[in-house]
C-alpha cells in the first residue's frame, strides 16, 4: 500500500511543479542579493539573509527560512487535503477500498507519502539553494587550497565557525526537524480530508488552522496556549545554527508535532474507519 | 443503535479519552503541591545577596510590557523593557560567564572572561570588546581603612543596560540590593525550572514609588534568584517578569564559555558599549540634591600613588534617592540633545518650567524626563532622568533640570 502511494505521488507532474515553485523563490531572492549586494538591515528581513552575502554556503538555511512560513505549509496542506477527499472526488476511493485494503493502512500510507513529499521538497530546496548560494553569492576562500572545492567555514549565530562537515550535519538535522513540523500540517489536512469530499475545503481548513495558530503565536494575550499551538516551534530549526545547539525548543517542537499526529490520525481513523463511502 | 454506529462511538471515545489525558498532563504537573520553605524572608534576601558566585547554566525568558517609546541611541535599552527576551546563560563566576540573547534568526552574546567583555551581534556581524584591566589599586578610605579597588575602564557600573541584565539571577540580586531597607514579606513557594523556590515580596514605603511590589523567588539552598516579577502600584499583572525555564546548578563547560571564534579575526574596537562614549561624563557638574533627594554618596579613596578616586570615576551617571525610588540623571552630549528631546516630545507631555523646556514620559512603572536648559541650537544642555518614580515627582525633577547650567 505504501509503495503504491509513493509511486502515485512521484508519478504526478503536479508534485514536481510544486517542488520547482518551492525552489524558485530562494533562486529569485538570490538573484537580487547577488546583483545588488544589499543585505537586509540588521535584525530585519529573512533569517540568515544578511549572512549569506559573505558566504553563500549558508544559503540553504536562508532558503528554508524563506519557504517554511508560507510556501511549504501551503504545499503540504494542498497535497494532504487531496489525499482522501481527492480520491472521493475522483470516484476512485470506492474502488481503492474494494481491494483488500484496510482503511487504517490507507491512512498511514497517505501520511507516509506526505512525509516522502516533504523530505523530497526540502532536500530539493537545500540542494538547489546550496548550488545557488555557492555559485551566485560565492564562498570566499577555499580551505583546501583549491584541490577540492569546499566552502570555507561558515559563522554560526553564536559567532563560532562551522566546518563544512558540521554544516552538512546541521542541515540534515534541519531537514529532519522541518519534516516533523510539516507532519502536523499533513495530519490536520488528512483528518479534514476524511470529513469532506472537497480537497479544496480540506486544504483551506488546514490553512485556516495554521493562520489562526500563527496569529495567536504573536499575541501576548494568548501566552497561556502558545506552547500547544501547532506553529509555535516551527522556527526552532534555527537553533541548529547556534553554538552549542539549543535543543530545548527543537525537542518540544518535535514532541508537540507527534502529539498532533497521534491525535489527528486517531480522529481520522475514528471517522474514516466505518464511514460510508458514496463515491 | 447499529453495530457500525456503536463502533464509531467507541473509536471517538478512545480518541477523546486520549486527548483528555494529554490535555490534563500540564494541569496535573502544575497542581503538584509545593513544599513550604522554612527560610524567613530576611534570611532568603541575605542568601540571595551572597549568591553571586553560584555556578549555573540555564535558559530564561523575560516579558516586559513597559510601553516606552524608542529614544535615539537608547532603542536597545527601551526594547528590553517593552518586549519578550529569550536568554541562554552559562555562569562560571563573576569573571567567567556568557549570556546570549536569542532572537529569530539572530543572536547577541555577551562573554566575560579574564580579558574583558566581548559582545557578539550576528545580525550586524560585529564584535566589540571592552577590556577589563584588572589593575588593582590598594587604597585608603577617608576613615583610614585599607581597601583594594579594581580599575575597570570598560565595564563601568554606570554602563547601559543589556540583555544579560534581565537574567533572573542578576536582576533579582540587583533589585534586592536597591530595595535594602524596604518592608519584606514571605511569599508562597513555587516550582521554577524544576526547583522548589522560596519567595519574598518587597513593597516600597515611599509615596512617589511606582513599584507596587517586587516579588523574587530563589533557590533556598543556594540563594540563586529564579524568578523576578516587578508589579506597578495599582496594577494586577507584572510589568516586568523574568524566570528561568531550564536550570542546572553546575559549573559550565569551558567550551561554552569560550569567547566567539570570530573574535580572533575581528579588529578590536576599544571600549565599545561604554556609555562614556556617548554621554557627557560630568557627574561633578550635577547638583547634590534634586527634588529633595540627595545624590548617592560618592565614596572617595586614595591609592598608594596619591591619586584620589571616587565611584564617579567609573560611572558617567549620578544616582539620587534611596531604596526603590532611586533615579538616575544623565547629561546628554550637546550633539545628541536635540534628537533625544524631539523623540521624547513626540510621545511625552510638556512640563511647565520657568526657563528652558522639559518633557515627561510616564509609564506605570518607569518615568522619564528630558530637560533642556536655555540656549540655541546644539548648545543647549540636555539632561535625561529616569527611575521607578511617579510622574508628579519626575515633573519636579524636570523643573530643576531645565534650569541647570553646564
Amino acid at each position: 500500500m505504501i509503495t503504491v502511494e509513493l509511486a502515485k505521488l512521484f508519478k504526478r507532474p503536479r508534485m514536481y511543479v510544486i517542488v520547482a515553485l518551492l525552489c524558485l523563490l530562494p533562486f529569485i531572492v538570490a538573484i537580487f542579493l547577488a546583483t545588488t549586494r544589499i543585505p537586509p538591515p540588521p535584525g530585519q528581513g529573512g533569517a540568515f539573509l544578511s549572512a549569506v552575502l559573505s558566504n553563500g554556503a549558508l544559503y540553504p538555511a536562508a532558503a528554508l527560512a524563506l519557504v517554511l512560513p508560507v510556501f511549504l505549509p501551503v504545499a503540504v496542506a494542498v497535497l494532504a487535503g487531496d489525499s482522501i477527499a481527492g480520491e472521493a472526488t475522483g470516484g476512485t476511493l470506492r474502488y481503492l477500498l474494494i481491494r483488500p485494503v484496510g482503511r487504517t493502512r490507507l491512512l498511514v500510507a497517505k501520511l507516509i507519502a506526505q512525509v516522502a513529499f516533504v523530505l523530497f521538497a526540502i532536500a530539493a530546496v537545500v540542494v538547489t539553494s546550496y548550488l545557488t548560494g555557492v555559485l551566485m553569492l560565492g564562498t570566499g576562500e577555499s580551505t583546501t587550497g583549491g584541490v577540492v572545492l569546499l566552502p570555507p567555514d561558515v559563522t554560526s549565530l553564536s559567532g563560532d565557525l562551522i566546518s563544512p562537515g558540521e554544516l552538512a550535519l546541521r542541515l540534515l538535522g534541519t531537514i529532519g526537524y522541518i519534516t516533523i513540523s510539516m507532519l502536523g500540517v499533513a495530519a490536520i489536512a488528512l483528518f479534514l480530508s476524511t470529513l469532506t469530499d472537497s480537497a479544496l475545503g480540506a486544504a483551506m481548513g488546514a490553512l485556516a488552522t495554521l493562520v489562526t495558530s500563527q496569529v495567536l503565536v504573536t499575541l501576548d494575550a494568548a501566552e497561556s496556549v502558545k506552547p500547544y499551538l501547532p506553529t509555535r516551534y516551527w522556527l526552532a530549526w534555527i537553533d541548529f545554527f547556534r553554538d552549542p545547539i539549543l535543543w530545548r525548543d527543537i525537542e518540544r517542537g518535535a514532541g508537540l508535532q507527534f502529539v498532533y499526529v497521534a491525535v489527528l490520525l486517531g480522529a481520522a481513523w475514528a471517522n474514516f474507519k466505518t464511514k460510508d463511502i458514496g463515491s | 443503535m447499529s453495530v457500525a454506529r456503536r463502533e464509531t462511538g467507541r473509536r471517538w471515545f478512545l480518541v477523546a479519552a486520549g486527548v483528555s489525558a494529554l490535555a490534563a498532563v500540564p494541569a496535573v504537573l502544575a497542581a503538584r503541591p509545593q513544599p513550604a520553605s522554612a527560610l524567613g524572608p530576611a534570611d532568603l534576601v541575605e542568601r540571595v545577596r551572597r549568591s553571586g558566585r553560584v555556578p549555573f547554566e540555564g535558559y530564561a525568558e523575560s516579558v516586559g510590557v513597559l510601553g516606552l517609546p524608542e529614544l535615539p541611541r537608547l532603542g536597545a535599552v527601551t526594547s528590553l523593557l517593552s518586549s519578550n527576551t529569550r536568554l541562554r546563560a552559562w555562569f562560571g563566576g563573576p569573571e567567567r560567564w556568557r549570556v546570549d540573547v536569542l532572537e529569530a534568526g539572530t543572536e547577541r552574546g555577551t562573554y566575560r572572561d579574564a580579558d574583558g567583555v566581548w559582545s557578539w551581534d550576528f545580525a550586524r556581524d560585529e564584535i566589540t570588546y571592552v577590556p577589563v584591566s584588572g589593575e588593582e589599586h590598594v587604597a585608603l578610605t577617608p576613615d583610614g581603612r585599607e581597601i583594594t579597588i579594581m580599575a575597570t575602564p570598560g565595564e563601568s557600573p554606570g554602563r547601559l543596560p543589556r540583555g544579560a541584565d534581565l537574567l533572573p539571577s542578576d536582576l533579582g540580586r540587583r533589585l534586592l540590593g536597591l530595595a535594602a531597607g524596604e518592608p519584606l514579606a514571605a511569599l508562597h513557594g513555587r516550582r521554577v525550572a524544576g526547583i522548589d523556590a522560596a519567595g519574598v515580596r518587597i513593597t516600597s514605603a515611599d509615596e512617589h514609588s511606582t513599584v507596587g511590589h517586587l516579588d523574587v523567588w530563589a533557590d533556598p539552598d543556594t540563594g540563586l534568584p529564579l524568578q523576578v516579577e516587578l508589579t506597578a502600584r495599582n496594577a494586577e499583572r507584572p510589568i516586568l517578569a523574568t524566570r528561568f525555564l531550564d536550570l542546572a546548578l553546575r559549573t559550565p563547560a569551558g567550551s561554552a564559555l569560550a569567547r566567539p571564534e570570530r573574535a580572533a579575526d575581528v579588529a578590536l574596537e576599544g571600549a565599545g558599549g561604554n556609555p562614556a562614549d556617548f554621554f557627557d561624563w560630568d557627574p561633578e557638574g550635577m547638583p547634590g540634591t534634586i527634588a529633595g533627594k540627595f545624590a548617592k554618596e560618592q565614596p572617595t579613596v586614595t591609592d598608594p600613588s596619591g591619586q584620589r578616586w571616587t565611584r564617579s570615576d567609573f560611572s558617567p551617571f549620578r544616582v539620587y534617592g534611596t531604596g526603590l525610588t532611586q533615579f538616575v540623571v544623565v547629561a546628554i552630549p550637546d550633539r545628541f540633545g536635540n534628537d533625544v528631546y524631539r523623540a521624547a516630545a513626540d510621545w511625552g507631555q510638556p512640563v511647565q518650567v520657568s526657563s528652558g523646556r522639559a518633557v515627561i514620559l510616564a509609564t506605570p512603572l518607569v518615568s522619564v524626563v528630558v530637560a533642556q536648559g536655555e540656549g540655541r541650537g546644539r548648545g543647549r544642555p540636555t539632561y535625561l532622568a529616569t527611575g521607578m518614580v511617579d510622574g508628579v515627582f519626575m515633573d519636579a525633577v524636570g523643573k530643576e533640570l531645565a534650569v541647570l547650567r553646564r
